[in-house]
């Protein structure tokens, strides 16, 4: 991302932030509830279109949606009446990179039971959050943008979440984190960036500067 | 993509439900118009006159049948059409490309207004057969005898039989073709319309609103000003010509799906109604592709 901004009726969203990102990272961006995480994001994945500067990829520059990428953002979107595994074969059908076998695979990994009928619009808050999770692991992309990954999810389910991410950093995939939890970006993350009204405070923030409260 | 996502608005259960009361409305409304058209027609003394097509032609051609059914159960619809919760961002970006999202959008309101008329066609089909057994696709005696009776411009026989006259010019399944095609065009249009408004302002609400606005307007011009022309001078034409009239109704909803009355001329009516629903539907459709390349996607509904 070179000096990119983003302006709506007048309102400057995101100024002038310029990033580089390699695969085989895991960069967390953290900031209060409107920083800009979520617009950057979006921005990133191609949804939204900049006011101005540009987001290259591989030397390329990005005119369309981001491709070989899976995501979280803002609140995730689903069947309602679908099972879990229906919602996922839905999505898999538009790009057919992944199989039936895939999708009870990455069900499993997040401790979804893949032969269940259960409407998606009947699981708790935590269950969806697996679902978002699986929906963005599901075609195993090049790219990972998570917003609040693991919001939602009990104890053993983080951990366990944790251990994915960052086995698919290992894999040598680009992770994209936003966590307003201290131990997420902690645990997870190479570089953490820092945002405030839609600028990146400092190009890298050490755990230290972070802050020490549990809640970023 | 396009296919995913018909079926997926297909299996919502409001859709399905908004269906149901939209069939049950049509049912005893669309037995009550065989009630009256089969004894007016045996009036003219040609008993078991009318056929099922013509019936057909009738229905859709009809004012009352738009704002009592039809037009209330697609207002119903538009939040369904308009939006499902996989066009906002999981499939927009598994499609990978903006050009895939916008043909998906555009191919999804098209086919549920294709279907909303076959339903409905399958639905008079079905319930005038059961009543009236003649399936016969020549026009019946005495749908000339009634034309030829209507003075031009007379609106009130509209409330009985609704068959302009020029109609019989054309063959019965022609007929039926021009007049299911207009009426699909202007459901498109209003789909289109409504998806546009949903996008620009980021509310579902608004789209349902400006179709409501579109209707109320609508019948506010049809039953208040009936007639009434928009009158202004154009230096340009010859001298006897400067007047220019513009009827008030074809401003209105009112082309799209019918005529002003049994007295306009078929042609006229039902070529204006196919052109105006055909160029706006492009106009919308066109606004809607550039959204999609130029625009913001994956914004949740700011209704909440």
């Amino acid at each position: 991302m070179n000096n990119v901004c983003k302006t709506v009726n007048g309102i400057s969203l995101i100024s002038d932030v310029s990033l580089e990102l390699e695969s085989g990272n895991i960069y967390g961006f953290v900031g209060d509830n409107g920083a800009g995480k979520t617009v950057l994001f979006k921005m990133l994945l191609g949804l939204m279109k900049k006011t101005s500067g540009t987001v290259t990829v591989d030397g390329t520059e990005l005119k369309d949606l981001l491709q070989d990428v899976g995501f979280i953002i803002e609140r995730p979107e689903y069947i309602p009446y679908y099972s879990a595994y229906k919602n996922l074969s839905v999505l898999a059908g538009i790009r057919k990179k992944a199989d039936g076998e895939r999708i009870r695979e990455v069900l499993s990994m997040f401790g979804l039971d893949a032969g269940s009928k259960k409407p998606v619009g009947k699981y708790s808050l935590g269950m969806k959050q697996k679902l978002a999770l699986a929906m963005a692991f599901m075609e195993d992309p090049a790219v990972l943008v998570l917003d609040e990954p693991l919001s939602a999810l009990d104890e053993s389910s983080v951990s366990s979440a944790r251990e994915l991410i960052l086995k698919e950093k290992e894999r040598g995939k680009l992770v994209l984190v936003a966590s307003h939890y201290k131990e997420d970006i902690q645990s997870l993350c190479d570089m953490v960036y820092k945002m405030k009204d839609g600028r990146i405070l400092s190009d890298e923030v050490g755990y230290g500067d972070v802050g020490d409260n549990t809640s970023l | 993509m396009v296919r995913d996502q018909v079926t997926m608005v297909l299996r919502k259960p409001s859709v399905r439900i908004k269906f149901l009361l939209v069939t049950l409305l049509f049912i005893p409304w669309l037995m009550e118009q065989v009630d009256i058209l089969v004894p007016f027609a045996d009036s003219y003394g040609r008993k078991g006159e009318v056929t099922v097509f013509v019936m057909l032609l009738h229905v859709f051609n009809y004012l009352y049948f738009y704002v009592e059914v039809l037009l209330v159960g697609f207002i119903l619809l538009i939040p369904d059409i308009v939006r499902n919760e996989y066009t906002e961002k999981q499939s927009v970006l598994a499609g990978g490309s903006r050009k895939r999202a916008a043909f998906a959008a555009l191919a999804r309101i098209v086919f549920f207004s294709f279907l909303y008329v076959v339903w409905f066609v399958f639905l008079t089909v079905v319930i005038s057969g059961v009543r009236i057994h003649n399936f016969s696709l020549e026009w019946p005696h005495f749908v000339d005898i009634v034309i030829k009776q209507v003075s031009p411009g007379d609106r009130f026989n509209m409330s009985l039989f609704m068959l302009p006259k020029g109609c019989t010019d054309y063959s019965v399944p022609v007929a039926l073709a021009l007049v299911l095609l207009r009426s699909t065009l202007g459901f498109i249009f209003l789909g289109l319309l409504a998806s546009l408004v949903t996008m620009f302002t980021k509310k579902v609400k608004y789209g349902v609103g400006i179709t409501v606005i579109l209707l109320a307007v609508t019948l506010f011009l049809y039953y208040h000003f009936f007639g009434a022309y928009l009158e202004y001078y154009d230096g340009s034409r010859p001298i006897t010509d400067v007047l220019v009239k513009v009827d008030l109704i074809k401003a209105t909803l009112v082309p799209f799906f019918s005529f002003r009355s049994i007295g306009d001329d078929f042609t006229y009516w039902i070529r204006y109604g196919i052109l105006a629903g055909l160029g706006l539907s492009v106009l919308t459709g066109a606004g809607i592709w550039v959204y999609y390349q130029k625009g913001d996607l994956g914004d949740a509904d700011q209704d909440e």
